[in-house]
């Protein structure tokens, strides 16, 4: 009967994010707010177990003021119950301040069998917050995980390592951050969307978790964000015989010396 | 503070990384050393221009067990900068390090130069649709991906300091075993010099053939977007190119029937020449390409091939 | 829009996005080339908990209010119209009628199963010959002892074959023309029902369309749905309340077509610019944007007054009245823009048109809608 924390991030979704022709500064007026795509993986894997052992799935949260919009998204995907923190620390906070506060979120609950994140978020992918967090939880942390099974009180994990995989059992609790290919998340169901809102949702201030100035200060600072646009030839052809059009081509790819 | 170190569990990687170390040492004035598990290595990390090398040596062969003796050693010496190799491993290990020394950690820094007593970086955010630069402050991690930086050359003559540090790095409750190599079914496509990309506009797997009729004819590996490999499983996963997938960096890169998503662009962006071959004359692709055909890729591709084939 | 959908009704919207995306948008135009009905992605649906969507809990149903059941319908028929309609006969029109009609018995007896989707239901009301509204049906229920038997053809019935549960209108006294008519809850297997042919449809290809033929089948007193002689008066309601579901439907296709259109505008370079650029494209585009605007806005209006249980007959028409002219207006400019391209078969606005106009005729109110309207005015 495991206790499982799965902890996602409410992110901006970058297919609505455009570029300013001028300056290349990003405007995000019109982008809307979704759960980290790799998030939705660990909510899955969280679910998954589980259903198969009995048990629960814990849910947590630290974002801006936007947050409480993901509560109901959140609990419609299986967790029982949501905690968050919406705070305008966010949006300076680096990988840093994140794993503190989750930590110190997290040293509030009775202790968990098992914690569940993405192996890195949607906007920023910093790989980072899942082996902060266990190092300052003083748990062992398992990266890149895309198999996962529990048996009595022992995590074994899979991992995928771009040249090799490798099997990690651990006994006792650990942080987990896994892959997208680990499973496909489901889509919640009609009845899951209503229920959601049965589910409590509790905040927590950031005032109440016993953090230090220094541990809400990021260590890497934002000099700038641009849009990154690669400089390319853009030649195209459109010739209406597409026989011309692929002799241009070669042609040119010669002249490049590729071809 | 000093000294400016560098990790990775792969000699080579930590040789390419030497590079960008040599240019922190210009800028900071500081020595640079390697921190390596592979003993064989020290002399040619000297020859490259390493003026320290560090072994640590522990009786868990774990790489990522190493966590705390490199993040021991960091705080020890007063290290100002620590690159680490982009691998999955090499991140595992810094973000345990940084999180146990308290200090920044930027991934995937595409460049690391040292400024206002800060290191600053330049990384891709959203997906590769924006370029983030940020200051870390010292002492600072840095992980950065293979093959950023090419191999420091070894030179003959080069002196250095070499010591091995002992440590104990057993995790207690922790196993590792059933290490398998990922068997490729073909080559790795991130070291090819060309590459024909496929994706969402083929109808179906048969199609490919067309595609791999092209690749023969220049000579290239395939690869693929997310959704052909993950979705609907026409080829295998490391062929796809993408954010969390391969980048390669070939000479000529073709995509047949991409959108072009950042999420893949991503993957390209390296590459020398990007072509593109597409229905649709406002697809993204367009937009990053050097050179496209707006058409439809089964009439297209039958022809290039034809046409380079006769080259 | 700025229409203030709860938390739960754009999540439900999200997730049928998601679905639709998923299962039936790749096999759409597949449904639509060889009129298979779709009973692996139907079971899917159910599982989703699409078909008892606005049904009570307490028989199964999800019970989301029916403006979140029009939010889905809308979501479907973006992808697929043939879709919509199966959804729509068996949730707007036969569900329906027994939600709100049946015995506390029928209920328990049958909403169950229409919301779990282990049961398809369906409309029996049409009939070769006879006029909506006219009293020239002729299906005829006789009472005999316990029984009513029934005997007659029914054409073009949405669903037909592939239902469990039929909502079967009969003449239960021919001599008082529609005041006569009355509803029974059918079971497809009972004996003396069969499906004689189906029909081959210009669109929403997919939903079966079928010819009943109902021989001497014996149908128990305890399955006659509301009062006899209430058939016309609950036929109509039931069409009004799918009416809304229909518009649903309307604004659904009409925004992927004109999504399509736009796509193709800018893309399609003639006289070497994009016709988006051209004034006469921008008009039928911006007429079409507007009048779909317009129609969802009356569409989740009408939703929310079934919803909340306020009298919704007059509106339910004017939604019917509506989304049926600017629908057919808007994809008859969809292909317009498209020229040959959006005329060739293999292309999805071809689809679009042809679904559309089913769309529009489906659940002709027993009295047209204008008359509906007028009526309530002129009270």
């Amino acid at each position: 009967m495991p206790k499982i924390l799965v902890c996602y991030k409410w992110v901006l979704d970058e297919q609505d994010i455009k570029i300013n022709p001028g300056d290349l500064s990003l405007d995000t007026s019109r982008a809307k707010y979704k759960i980290s795509d790799y998030d939705k993986n660990a909510i899955e894997a969280a679910t998954q177990l589980v259903e198969a052992h009995e048990g629960s799935v814990d849910a947590l949260t630290f974002g801006n003021d936007k947050v409480k919009q993901s509560l109901k998204d959140v609990l419609s995907r299986g967790p029982g119950k949501v905690q968050w923190i919406g705070d305008p620390a966010f949006e300076q906070a680096d990988a840093f301040v994140t794993a503190n506060v989750l930590a110190a979120a997290i040293r509030n609950n009775e202790s968990y069998d098992l914690i569940i994140c993405g192996e890195g978020s949607a906007d920023s992918y910093s790989q980072q917050v899942a082996p902060r967090l266990a190092t300052i939880l003083g748990i062992p942390a398992v990266t890149f995980v895309q198999e996962l099974s529990i048996d009595g009180s022992r995590i074994i994990a899979t991992r995928k390592l771009g040249d090799c995989t490798e099997v990690v059992e651990v006994q006792g609790s650990a942080v987990i951050s896994v892959l997208p290919e680990i499973n496909k998340p489901r889509i919640p169901s009609l009845k899951q969307v209503m229920a959601a809102s049965k589910k409590p949702s509790q905040e927590l201030k950031i005032a109440d978790l016993q953090l230090s100035t220094e541990d809400l200060q990021a260590k890497t600072v934002n000099l700038s964000v641009k849009g990154y646009v690669m400089n390319r030839k853009n030649i195209l052809f459109k010739e209406t015989n597409q026989a011309d059009n692929v002799a241009k081509l070669v042609a040119s790819l010669a002249q490049e010396g590729v071809c | 503070m000093s000294g400016i170190w560098i990790y990775s569990e792969d000699s080579m990687i930590a040789k390419q990384l030497l590079t960008a170390g040599l240019e922190l040492k210009a800028s900071m004035g500081q020595p640079v050393g390697i921190i390596t598990l592979d003993s064989q290595e020290q002399e040619g990390f000297i020859a490259a221009g390493a003026d320290k090398v560090c072994v640590l040596k522990g009786q868990n062969p774990w790489p990522e067990s190493y966590a705390g003796a490199v993040a021991d050693f960091i705080g020890k010496e007063q290290v100002s900068v620590l690159l680490v190799g982009g691998t999955l491993r090499g991140k595992d290990l810094a973000a345990k390090a940084a999180a146990m020394l308290q200090a920044g950690l930027v991934t995937d820094a595409l460049t690391v130069q040292y400024a206002n007593n800060c290191i600053e970086t330049t990384r891709l955010m959203y997906g590769g649709l924006a370029l983030r630069t940020e200051a870390i402050s010292l002492p600072a991690l840095v992980t950065v991906p293979p093959r950023t930086y090419s191999e420091a050359p070894a030179v003959d003559g080069r002196q250095g300091e070499v010591f091995t540090v002992e440590v104990d790095n057993g995790i207690p409750g922790m196993t590792v075993s059933n290490v398998c190599p990922i068997i490729r079914e073909g080559a790795d496509i991130s070291t090819a010099s060309r590459v024909v990309g496929v994706g969402r506009g083929f109808s179906k797997k048969e199609d490919l053939a067309m595609a791999e009729k092209l690749a023969q004819a220049i000579g290239a590996e395939i690869g693929c977007t997310r959704g052909v490999a993950e979705d609907s499983h026409w080829l295998p996963s490391e062929r796809y190119i993408g954010i969390s997938g391969q980048k390669v960096k070939p000479e000529i890169y073709i995509a047949a029937g991409i959108s072009g998503q950042v999420q893949h662009i991503v993957g390209v962006r390296d590459s020398k020449i990007i072509v593109a071959i597409d229905t649709n004359e406002k697809a993204p692709i367009f937009a990053a390409a050097d050179y496209g055909i707006v058409g439809d890729l089964y009439e297209v591709l039958p022809l290039l091939a034809e046409a380079i084939a006769k080259k | 829009m700025s229409y203030a959908l709860t938390e739960e009704q754009e999540l439900i919207q999200q997730s049928a996005r998601e679905f639709t995306q998923e299962y039936i948008e790749p096999i759409a135009t597949e449904i639509d080339n060889t009129s298979a009905y779709p009973r692996a992605v139907i079971r899917q649906m159910a599982e989703h908990d699409f078909l008892g969507l606005y049904l009570p809990e307490v028989f199964g149903g999800t019970e989301a209010g029916y403006l979140s059941y029009v939010l889905m319908i809308e979501e479907i028929s973006k992808v697929s119209g043939a879709v919509a309609s199966i959804l729509i006969n068996h949730a707007s029109l036969a569900a329906y009628s027994i939600n709100c009609f049946g015995t506390a018995e029928q209920k328990q007896a049958y909403l169950p199963d229409l919301c779990s989707g282990e049961k398809l239901g369906a409309f029996a009301l049409t009939e070769p010959g006879a006029a909506p509204g006219a009293g020239t049906h002729k299906v005829v229920a006789t009472k005999v002892g316990d029984n009513y038997i029934l005997t007659g053809h029914k054409c073009y019935i949405a669903n037909g074959g592939v239902a469990d549960v039929y909502v079967v209108f009969a003449l239960t006294n021919p001599e008082a023309g529609a005041k006569g008519m009355s509803a029974f809850i059918v079971d497809a297997s009972t004996a003396g029902l069969t499906v004689s042919r189906t029909i081959g449809k210009m669109g929403l290809r997919g939903c079966p369309s079928a010819e009943l033929v109902f021989e001497n089948v014996i149908v128990p007193e305890a399955n006659l749905l509301g009062a006899e002689g209430a058939g016309m008066k609950m036929a109509q309601v039931a069409q009004l309340v799918a009416s809304v579901a229909e518009g649903a439907q309307v604004v659904g296709i009409a925004q992927a077509a004109m999504d399509d259109a736009v796509k193709y505008g800018k893309q399609r370079i003639q006289f070497g610019r994009p016709i988006a650029t051209f004034p006469a494209i921008q008009t039928m585009l911006a007429e079409m944007a507007t009048n779909i605007y317009m129609a969802r806005l009356a569409v989740y209006d009408v939703a929310s007054l079934i919803e909340k249980g306020e009298p919704f007959a007059k509106e339910a028409a004017m939604v019917k009245l509506f989304t049926g002219r600017i629908g057919q207006s808007a994809l008859i400019d969809v292909i317009q823009i498209e020229g040959g391209y959006g005329y060739s078969q293999e292309m999805v606005a071809s689809r679009y048109y042809r679904d559309i106009k089913g769309a529009v005729i489906s659940s002709s109110s027993a009295e047209f809608p204008e008359k509906v309207i007028a009526s309530d005015l002129l009270a």
